[in-house]
This record gives C-alpha cells, structure tokens and sequence, in this order.
C-alpha cells in the first residue's frame, strides 16, 4: 500500500497509530507484534508474491544469523553465504535480463533467462538483510530478540523505499522509555511532515511528472527538453524527498525517529557536496560496507579514487539493470574524482558559479537516469545543445498543468493571466519550484509549530493532496 | 493543561478536516457528473463530455436519460451524427460509442439502454469484422477513463470517485461554476459527443503510414477452423441474436463497418482474406433469419472502400462516410437479405481476390480532405 493513496491516509494510517498506542497499554510485546503483522498486511497489498520472497529473505536471513550465534568455526564462511544468498536473489529478481543481454553479446547468440516481477522494495529490504547479517557477524546484535528482527526486518514506513537505516539505530527507539506513550507533539509533529510531504509527491512531483516525458518526444525543442529536463530532476526530487518525508513523519507518529536521507541537495556547491545531501542513507550504507571496508580514503589518492568508482558503479547498477545506470554510476563516480582533484584549486570561484555548474550536471545525469538507452541520452543532450529549435509550444505548455491548474487556471482573474501568458505561468511553476529546492528551509529541519493557524493549514494541505491524487502515480525510486 | 492544548491541536486538524471532506463529498454527490448516485439534474447543471468519458459516463446515459433511438459500437460510429439520425428516422437519438469494444460490451450498453427504454424504436450498432470470433465480455484495457461501478463494500471508491482529480477539478466544480453564473444547462449534444472527424486527414499518406505490412503480397489462404466457427456461432448469439429476440418490437441495424481495401490487402498478405470472407457468410446466415435485424454491408462498394481519401487509417473511415452509411439504412440500401446475400459475398470476394493492391501506394492524396463525388451524387 502506497502513503499517497486515500485508504492509507484515511485508514491504514490512523489505525495503527491508534492500534499501537492502544496496544502499548498492555505492553510492548502486543503493540509490536501489531506492527509487524501490519507491517506484513500492508506490504501484501503489492502482491502476495513479493511477501513471500520477503518473508523468505527474512526467514533465511534470520536462520543463518542464529547459526552464525551457534557456530564456533566458520562464521565468516556462513556471512558471505548469507551475503551470497541475498545478491543472488537481487540478481535473479532484477539483473538476470541484464546479464543475458551482456554474456550473449560475448557469446555472440541470443540468452534468455526467465524473468520475474521485481518485488517493491526488494533492493532496500535486501540491503537492510545484508546490514543486519554484518551486525550479527560482529556480534553487535546480542541481545536482540525474534520480535526486535522481525521489527527491524518489516518496519513499513522504511520497507518500500528506505531511509536505509542499522538494527541498532532502529531498535532503539523501540526501547525507549516512553516509547509507547501517545506524545501529542510528535504526533503533531510527524503528522505536518507527513502531509509537508504528501504535498511534495501529490501536488508536486506528480505536476512535473508530464513535462518531464518529453524528455523522449520526438517533436521536443531545445527550450523543452531543458525544460524537461529540470522537470525530471524536481519530480525525481520531490518524489523521493517527500516519500521520506513521509515515510519519517508517520514513523514519528509512533515515537521512531528515522535517519535522514535529504538535505536540500539542490543546495550543492559540487558534486561530492551533492552526494553528501542526496539518499544519504544510502550513501552511508555503500561508504560502511563497500568504501571504508576496501581502505576508503586512507590507502593513497590512487586507491581512494578507484574506491570511490567502484561505489559509484555499484550504486549505479543498484538503481537499475541498464547500460545506462552503469554508465550514470561512473559519470557521477568520474564528477566525484574530479571534484576530488581540483578541490584547492576550486577555493576561489565564486559558490554561484559552483552551484550553477554542480545542478546542471547534475540535471544532465538525471536525463541518463531516465533514459532507456546510452544512445537515446546522447540523442537528447545533442537535441538540447544543437539550440535547433528555441520555442515553447502549447502542446508542452498544457503538459505541464494538472486538472486542478487548469481549473485555476480558468477561474476569472487567473484565466486573462494564462491567456496573458502560459509560458509565462509555467516558468513561474518551474521557478518557484526552483526557489523552493534553493531556500525553503529542509523539512527535517524544520520546526513544526503546534498552533491553531497550523492545525488548519495542515488540513487545508491534506485536503488539497486528497483531491489531486493519481490512483497511478506510483513513486520513481518503486522501480529500484 | 498544556497537553490538553496539545491533543487540541488534533482535534482542530481533524474538525477542518471532516468539515471539508464532507464539504467536498457532498457537492461531488449533488452535482455528480458521471451519474454514479442519482439522474442528472438536466435543468441544473451542464453536462459535458468527450471522448475519454465514454466508458465511465455511457452506462449511465443509458441508464437515466430517455431515447427512442441509439447509436452504438465501436469507433466506426463515433463520427455518426444523432441529428442526421433523428432527420431520417424521425424519433430522438442518442450516441454512446465504446471504442474498441468487443460485441459483448456493446451488447451490455444496449441491453441497459433496452430495460430503461423497452419501447426503443430502433438501434444503430456496428458489428466490426475484426470482432467476430471475440468472445470476452470486457474489452481489453484501451486507456479510456474508466471507473468501476460503486458499492458502498468498497468505501474507498466512493472516495476515489467524489476527491477524483479529473473529476473534482475537470468536471464537479467548473459545472458548479457554470450553473451558480447561470450558464447552459443540459447535456453535451450527441452529435459533437465523441465525434473525432475534423481532428484527422485522410488519404492515402495518413491510411499507408498506418498500415501493420510494408508490402501486399498473397500468400496461400487459410480458412476458418471450427474454434472458430463455435466461437463466432456463441457470440452472435448470446450478443447478438438474443436481444433482438428479447425486444421483438426494436429494429436493429446492424453493419459492417467498411474498412479500406488497405485493411483487405493486409488480410489476404496475413494469409486471412479467405477466413475472413468464410466468418463474415457465418454471421450473416446467423443473423438473416431475425426479422427484427437490418443486416448492412457496402464492401462491395469499390468506389467507397478502394479509395483511400475517405480514410484516416486502414478501417477508420471520415465522418462523410458515416453520414452517407445512414441515409443508406434509412433507405435501405445496402441491406443484405437472404435473397442476395450469396451475390454480395461473391462480388467482395472477387473484389478483394482479384484487386491491385500495390496501385494503393500510388494514389494521388490531394491536399485537404476531399469528399468525393460518389458520396455527393
């Protein structure tokens, strides 16, 4: 089940916080067996499928964590088996189809390996798995019982798409004293950020969803596919920060603080700061247990470079089996080394010119990101700096306005300003979009305010999102 | 004291809340612009629709808004106009066309429309030749707006109905608008309803750029299996055959949409013409018997389907076309009969066995949209 869609808002989120805090009365164990039971229900509405392979995974996962506690030999053998276990199932859900395409170039004939639907959240879930099975292997999880795994493993509002978080991080707030006291503030707190970021998916990223396809029409401009492509990278960005922000705020309600995964990334002065601000959590896990385990930083400049490719290759691949993730994972990988190299020589350009620099490379990799092939991304940055063609057509105008715009857009007084100039309405949208990514102060930074003027806007925002719901829009990072 | 604040904070938020969501609620059941609760309320408001409506909005036209006359099928009769109709059949018309429709869809909307008008005088309805052995009730999804029926086990439907973005913003509220100015009321006329034909051109660059083979060619033919024949036998009569039995005292006219000669070349290069030609005998002998049926073909006529300016792709023919197709049933032209149905099927056979198919390439495409003079004599 998705957090946009109106039967969580309306029901799967009140009942369990109602039914967590209600349970908690009698104790912990009840109030979390309810969440992980719920956490199961509402995974399940994707497919019983992919509950069977997360119960699998976790099962496995869980059996070989405990033989790993009994065994007195061989506990490294049985970690790479558990490691094994997990990329193996990542690979045969998500990357077999890839694999084919490459190993029957080789081979110079055609390989077809069976395909199977890619279950939602396979790639954080297994990740988490592999997070908890090196937590075990250096013994950091003594003392946890079945019911703190099975917690830690189906936590929902971090299950579908992160944060990416430790055991031990989680597991705490679990314990906290108060935990299960109802807290009016955090739940004040955590409900305004959830709709903070219900806004961002609904109003938002699902607004700049259309124009962002243009980035593979034919008939698009240079000005458009520009266009386009700061459309792709706002939707991708309010995407995935508002999921957090979401995903975070409904865990606050239950008193579970998540890690963070954004900080206004479209802040970055380079791209080494961006990967610094963007899916931080994810950045984290790649620098516990890829970067630093393979020498990080600390074994020469040569070693500390071919480290960070490797991360950023991973992290490419992570993302999607394509040509075209692998190649977007070495360009950041390459931004990265050369951000590295010419830092001191850097020291005094001007941060505008930094900024300027680091969100168009960014934006440009973002078109990759999308993109089905290496060829159709090379077609597009050719199409967009052959500067061919300058105009904005309406076609790309009426793209970039959702019903509810348009109805806004046809209210008396708005309506003489869009037959003014829709081009010029749309370069507000985008604008203002901008002005939000570059000054709007971060929502985990936020302080929530817990007020009568608050109380209504919050609901007004809820109402609002309610209203301009896709029952299709789905969340860009549910494909990964 | 300061805690009791705090919970009031969530009080307020849920009070603005419910008062809003019920706001909403409401003016989405008053005004209720797909007729999912109640009749329309013709005298309040403006109802207007177009094609992505279809599906959602047509089960419930023929549910609450009277007819004596319907227009029904596929997209071979989204361009038919309800007042030519009305000017050579002398009784109300409505069209409500299902795009894509299997005839078990169409055969749904008719028999809905029968129950709320069992004295219909007469029903237009295409029966596409590409359909004839398609025996699924549902029409496979084609990207239309479509909403499921409502029922109040599933409340999150009501919801997803009455908060629907397209709707709520597309629909409910400029109609609320509209009616609180005092603008137009009624429904939106069934002529310009659906009615795609000044959006295309036609000729033969438009009806050869959409064709599935690069070449005609004529490979060895198959014929038509018995699946097949037990197929089509259980369509025509459960979708067919067995309304007109159950409304003795309706008329139905029925025709073949008169697909291009493009589409004929396609068939027989698939190797299918003669399969095609052997379904198309089956339903007729199915459907000649019934005497409240009016069977229409005109793919015989050469001048018509031969020359690619009245299409806009290989079957979707241009709106003269559809006109030209009803003063024919109005005068019951083109009407097969089991005296000479045999003659018919032998001179599109001939026609579609022997014609030069590559010629097709070489039609001129005049500039513009060009009625010929075979539909203006």
């Amino acid at each position: 089940m998705q957090f946009n869609s109106a039967s969580f808002l309306l029901l799967a989120m009140p009942a369990a916080v109602i039914g967590y805090f209600l349970l908690g009365k009698l104790g912990r164990k009840p109030a979390q067996i309810f969440l992980v039971l719920g956490s199961l229900v509402l995974y399940a509405q994707g497919g019983w499928k992919g509950l069977c392979l997360l119960c699998c995974s976790i099962a496995g996962n869980g059996l070989l964590c405990l033989w790993m506690k009994k065994a007195a030999k061989g506990r490294r053998a049985i970690l790479w088996l558990g490691i094994l276990m997990h990329v193996g199932v990542l690979v045969a859900y998500k990357y077999l189809d890839f694999a084919g395409e490459i190993f029957g170039n080789l081979l110079g004939r055609t390989l077809q390996f069976p395909q199977f639907a890619l279950p939602l959240g396979i790639s954080f879930f297994t990740f988490q798995q592999i997070s908890y099975l090196v937590d075990a292997y250096q013994g950091k999880t003594e003392g946890n019982t079945a019911l703190d795994y099975l917690l830690y493993s189906t936590y929902f509002p971090k299950l579908l798409m992160g944060p990416i978080v430790r055991q031990d991080a989680l597991l705490v707030w679990f314990r906290a004293e108060k935990g299960m006291e109802a807290d009016s503030d955090r739940i004040a707190a955590g409900l305004q950020r959830f709709v903070y970021g219900l806004f961002k998916k609904v109003i938002l990223a699902d607004l700049f969803s259309n124009p962002a396809t243009w980035l593979k029409a034919p008939e698009a401009t240079s000005v458009e596919l520009i266009l386009a492509a700061m459309a792709y990278g706002f939707q991708i960005y309010f995407d995935f920060s508002g999921y957090t922000d979401m995903a975070c705020g409904f865990s606050e309600m239950l008193n579970i603080r998540l890690p963070e995964n954004f900080r206004s990334p479209y802040q970055a002065l380079s791209m080494r700061d961006f990967w610094k601000r963007w899916h931080m959590t994810l950045t984290g896990f790649f620098t516990e247990y890829i970067y630093i385990p393979l020498g990080g930083s600390r074994k020469g400049s040569l070693r500390t470079y071919f480290n960070t490719m490797l991360v950023f290759l991973i992290s490419g691949l992570w993302h999607g089996a394509n040509w075209t993730f692998v190649l977007w994972g070495a360009l950041n990988g390459a931004l990265c080394i050369f951000d590295r190299l010419t830092e001191k020589y850097r020291k005094h350009i001007h941060p505008a010119f930094s900024w300027m620099v680091t969100f168009c490379a960014v934006n440009v990799l973002w078109i990759l990101f999308q993109a089905d092939s290496v060829g159709q991304w090379l077609e597009c940055i050719r199409s967009i700096f052959s500067f061919e063609k300058m105009s904005v057509g309406g076609k790309f105008l009426a793209a970039s306005v959702t019903p509810a715009l348009n109805f806004l857009f046809a209210l008396p007084g708005f309506r003489s300003l869009w037959a003014f100039s829709g081009k010029l309405c749309v370069f507000c949208l985008f604008g203002g979009s901008l002005a939000l990514c570059l000054g709007a102060r971060n929502t985990a930074e936020r302080t929530y305010a817990v007020n009568w003027r608050t109380a209504v806007w919050t609901a007004i925002l809820l109402i609002l999102c309610l209203t301009c719901m896709n029952g299709n829009a789905v969340f860009v990072y549910n494909g990964f | 004291m300061k805690k009791e604040k705090k919970w009031g904070w969530l009080r307020l938020l849920l009070g603005v809340f419910l008062v809003l969501f019920a706001l909403i609620a409401a003016v989405g059941w008053y005004v209720d612009p797909y007729m999912r609760y109640h009749a329309p309320r013709l005298d309040k408001f403006y109802y207007f629709y177009a094609s992505e409506d279809e599906r959602a909005v047509n089960p419930a036209i023929a549910r609450y808004i009277p007819t004596e006359g319907l227009i029904t099928g596929t997209s071979m009769t989204e361009n038919f106009k309800a007042s030519e109709a009305e000017q050579l059949f002398d009784v109300p018309f409505q069209k409500l066309p299902l795009p894509g429709a299997f005839f078990g869809e169409v055969s749904d909307l008719l028999e809905t429309t029968l129950q709320t008008n069992p004295d219909m005088k007469i029903a237009v309805r295409s029966l596409d030749m590409y359909n004839f052995d398609k025996t699924e009730d549902c029409t496979p999804e084609n990207g239309a707006f479509y909403l499921e029926p409502l029922s109040w086990k599933d409340p999150f439907a009501h919801v997803q109905y009455l908060f629907n973005q397209d709707l709520l913003y597309g629909k409910t509220l400029p109609m609320l608008l509209n009616a609180l100015g005092g603008g137009q009321t009624g429904i939106t006329d069934f002529d310009s309803y659906c009615y795609w034909g000044h959006m295309y051109d036609y000729g033969a660059n438009s009806v050869l750029a959409a064709m599935t083979v690069q070449e005609f060619s004529n490979p060895e033919q198959a014929h038509m299996t018995r699946e097949e024949e037990a197929a089509i036998r259980d369509n025509v009569e459960r979708n067919v055959r067995a309304l007109a039995e159950q409304y003795p005292n309706t008329q139905f006219y029925c025709f073949f949409p008169p697909y291009s000669a493009a589409w004929w070349g396609t068939r027989q290069s698939n190797g299918v013409l003669t399969r095609q030609l052997e379904q198309e005998r089956l339903v007729i002998e199915l459907l000649l018997p019934c005497e409240n049926i009016h069977l229409f073909s005109w793919n015989a006529e050469k001048q018509l389907t031969c020359d690619l300016n009245n299409y806009m792709d290989t079957i979707h023919y241009a709106p003269w076309v559809n006109s030209w197709m009803l003063e024919q049933m109005a005068a019951g032209k083109g009407r097969l009969t089991p005296e000479n149905y045999g003659s018919y099927l032998e001179a599109e056979r001939i026609l579609y066995e022997t014609f030069d198919y590559g010629g097709l390439f070489d039609q001129e495409d005049p500039l513009g949209n060009t009625i010929s003079d075979f539909f203006e004599n």
